[in-house]
């Protein structure tokens, strides 16, 4: 085998086991929507204005629509490639079965990084939230060196450490949020959301708007490559699309419902946010940490509303730190499964019933980026590493529908090839918005992953012994991915 | 070596007697039934209060021991049985001082009263043991009547954990000499997944799938390394929970499960994990639970 067919070689498809938990196929587009949005708002928002306002000022709000925009479009891309390729659902095995597997490799190195990256960040900004519930509910908050990293005049972030501690434990005994939890958790979450944004509305003032985009496009475009991550998720409802009846009518419904529900949402917090104070303010020392209930407390003039805000964040940020990180450690195990990773990392620990290397490698990284990187220089490299993925779906689909004209697809992007073409073009403007130092800790992290791959992985993989050109059937759907040549 | 039954009238005790009449049977041995009479503290009080506690605590052991002898002779008149009424200030340390006297293979209980029918329940004497007895603990469950042909077959309820090999070794030594069938089960959960984004929703089948081809290895491995016999039974049981779990094992009347125990500290003692705790509480069969 030569080695432009080692690199491109695709991993045959075998079906998804019937899981007796799974979603069952009787699910409506409401039911649908609900779900996509249970899984897109996360918690970005709660910090992600700190970040994203000083760049474009009170025309956040159209970065916010920019990178709705360009999630939608590749949810779309992200549908028809889960209707077409019966695996697994992640973005990473969808590349390892269309365009081979040093493709698979990068997005395994854009999903590494966006989760490893988004927990971290995640666990700082919940770090900031229990700082100021303490400060609020007993009068003493956690120490200025024991509050940040060497980066902010601190030694360690050790609250964020904690939690990524806490969550390890929780993983590796095996716990799993349910889908009540997880539907509580939504429901926090968007009180949280709506209940700031009905005080802030109370002190709106309209002159705040006047200088509506500082920064021109640029810092428009900025500000969306680092709002992108907080539509992260809206691929659920693509991956959940072939549970449904008639997909190819049910499913754009669902997607565009979902989209325009968190639009709304995060519209909301954006405009009665910007409402109470002007954009420069947004950026000031005091709103670095738990922003958004600061903002409160300052319309308010009281504290009990931030303590209310506070102590929805900290719960409903722990739940995400823990699916976020149960993520990456099931990425990481799928790769350890396919050969490409050491063997260590697909071993299950046989009483516990859990991936234990894994879950202690993932929390040992991310509790050291947590511990001791500043939260501002992560965000974009999770927008960078998605937006990147999202990339390489959309272009999934085209030489998919290239290479293999003849597979059953439950569901046809709408427009082809607009549809997929558009979602690159945004995806690619976006990117064209983000800082040259995050190409930089992209393209070493890449590097590492594919330098890596080059010298240990290709030798290692599983296809090693099957010669690797994905021939494969699929039970219960008539969908094999080619089985001769090699991707163009 | 004898098949000890702790009996104490009541609901329970008709298994207890039905499942050590079993364990005797099954493995040629000698059956002894036990009653506890409760010791009161050794201060005598002015009212002799404590006298009388005692006579009492005799007389309702006695009719126990009564009882127990009258329910064998209707059941089965011609086994070898010896009854006798031990004391202790508790009954699970008189039942173990006893049970090391007899020198007892076994030491049988019923279920708790409060269980269904059919169901393996800890009561409280159990449940003491399970923590500080150095021998085998076997609880009937709810209803328990022996079966026909006897014990036919053992199952050991295996985690994949290698301190429990010397438990499985044990046990087969215990029914070297008798017609059962020696079983290992690695039982399982199907966890649901959670939904982290580009990462798809079934995330958990890989690391299920992993796990079972893991355990057919290991339980493979039982049989290359002579740890069971080449013949025996090995199988995973996997469910949504372990209720199911357990189900999904065929259960016939003569098989008894077997859970064995995490060694806690120097001593050798009964004490299950959290998994065996469950995987017993929705056993349809008896149970015996070894000592690390």
């Amino acid at each position: 085998m030569s080695v432009t067919q080692q690199l491109f070689r695709r991993k045959p498809i075998t079906a998804p086991s019937e899981s007796p938990d799974g979603l069952s196929r009787k699910i409506s587009a409401f039911q649908l929507t609900m779900f996509g949005v249970g899984a897109t708002v996360g918690t970005g928002v709660f910090f992600v204005m700190h970040e994203a306002v000083p760049d474009a000022g009170p025309a956040v709000i159209i970065a916010f629509l920019l990178a709705g925009l360009a999630a939608g479009l590749s949810a779309l891309c992200y549908a028809e490639m889960a209707s077409a390729v019966p695996v697994s659902g992640s973005t990473y095995s969808y590349a390892y079965a269309t365009l081979g597997e040093v493709v698979a490799m990068g997005v395994a190195a854009c999903l590494l990084l966006e989760y490893g990256v988004s927990t971290a960040a995640v666990a700082v900004g919940w770090s900031d939230y229990v700082d100021l519930l303490l400060s609020n509910l007993l009068g003493f908050g956690i120490p200025d060196a024991l509050e940040g990293g060497p980066f902010e005049g601190g030694i360690i972030n050790l609250p964020a450490v904690v939690l990524v501690a806490m969550c390890a434990v929780l993983l590796i005994r095996g716990t799993s949020e349910s889908a009540a939890a997880n539907a509580v958790m939504v429901i926090i979450k968007l009180a949280v959301l709506l209940g700031f944004s009905a005080i802030a509305f109370t002190a709106f003032n309209a002159d705040n708007f006047a200088d509506f985009a500082p920064n021109g496009v640029t810092g428009i475009t900025a500000a969306a490559g680092t709002i992108f991550f907080t539509f992260i998720g809206l691929d659920a409802v693509s991956t959940a699309g072939d549970e449904v009846k008639d997909p190819q009518k049910t499913l754009p419904r669902a997607l565009i419902a979902a989209l325009i529900t968190v639009i709304v949402i995060y519209l909301l917090v954006a405009v009665s946010a910007l409402g109470t104070q002007p954009w420069q303010d947004f950026s000031s020392e005091d709103q670095a940490e738990a922003g958004l209930a600061k903002i409160l407390e300052n319309v308010v003039g009281a504290a009990w509303p931030g303590t209310i805000l506070a102590i929805g964040a900290v719960i409903s940020i722990f739940s995400v730190t823990l699916v976020t990180m149960y993520g990456q450690t099931r990425i990481l195990f799928a790769i350890g499964r396919d050969g490409l990773l050491p063997s260590m990392f697909a071993r299950v620990h046989p009483t516990l019933r859990t991936p234990v290397n894994t879950t202690v490698v993932v929390a040992i990284a991310v509790g050291l980026l947590a511990g001791f990187v500043p939260l501002d220089s992560l965000w974009d490299l999770v927008s960078i590493g998605t937006l990147v993925a999202f990339i390489v779906v959309s272009l999934g689909v085209i030489v998919l529908r290239r290479t293999r004209p003849d597979l059953p697809r439950g569901f046809k992007v709408p427009g082809y090839p607009v549809v997929p073409i558009l979602s690159i073009i945004a995806c690619v403007y976006i990117l064209s918005g983000l800082h040259w130092t995050t190409y930089a800790w992209f393209l070493g992290w890449l590097s590492v992953v594919l330098a890596f791959y080059f010298l240990w992985g290709r030798r290692h993989s599983k296809l090693n012994g099957t010669g690797g050109t994905g021939a494969g059937g699929s039970a219960g759907r008539d969908a094999a991915v080619p089985g001769d040549g090699v991707a163009p | 070596m004898t098949v000890l039954v702790g009996f104490a009238d009541g609901r329970g005790a008709q298994d207890a007697l039905e499942l050590g009449g079993a364990l005797a049977d099954g493995l040629g041995i000698g059956l002894a039934v036990v009653s506890v009479a409760r010791r009161s503290w050794g201060t005598p009080s002015i009212s002799r209060v404590d006298a009388e506690f005692i006579e009492w605590s005799r007389r309702v052991a006695d009719e126990d021991l009564a009882s127990a002898r009258a329910r064998l002779a209707e059941r089965s008149p011609h086994r070898q049985t010896s009854f006798r009424r031990v004391e202790g200030r508790s009954v699970p340390a008189a039942l173990i001082a006893a049970a090391r006297e007899e020198h007892a293979t076994v030491i049988v209980l019923g279920s708790a009263a409060d269980g269904r029918l059919g169901q393996v329940v800890l009561g409280s004497t159990a449940d003491r043991l399970v923590h500080s007895s150095p021998v085998p603990i076997a609880v009937a469950p709810r209803g328990y009547r022996a079966p026909v042909d006897g014990i036919e077959r053992l199952t050991f309820a295996w985690s994949g954990d290698e301190a429990e090999i010397t438990s499985i070794l044990r046990l087969r030594e215990l029914v070297a000499s008798t017609d059962a069938r020696v079983r290992v089960v690695t039982f399982g959960l199907r966890r649901p997944a959670m939904f982290p984004p580009e990462v798809g929703l079934d995330a958990e089948d890989d690391v299920f799938s992993e796990w079972r081809d893991q355990a057919e290895r290991s339980l493979n491995g039982l049989r290359d390394r002579g740890v069971v016999d080449s013949a025996a039974e090995t199988l995973v049981a996997v469910g949504a929970d372990w209720r199911a779990a357990v189900d999904d094992v065929d259960w016939e009347p003569g098989d008894v499960l077997v859970v064995g125990s995490k060694p806690a500290g120097a001593v050798a003692r009964v004490f299950m994990g959290s998994s065996a705790t469950k995987i017993v509480r929705h056993s349809p069969v008896p149970v015996v639970l070894l000592p690390a």
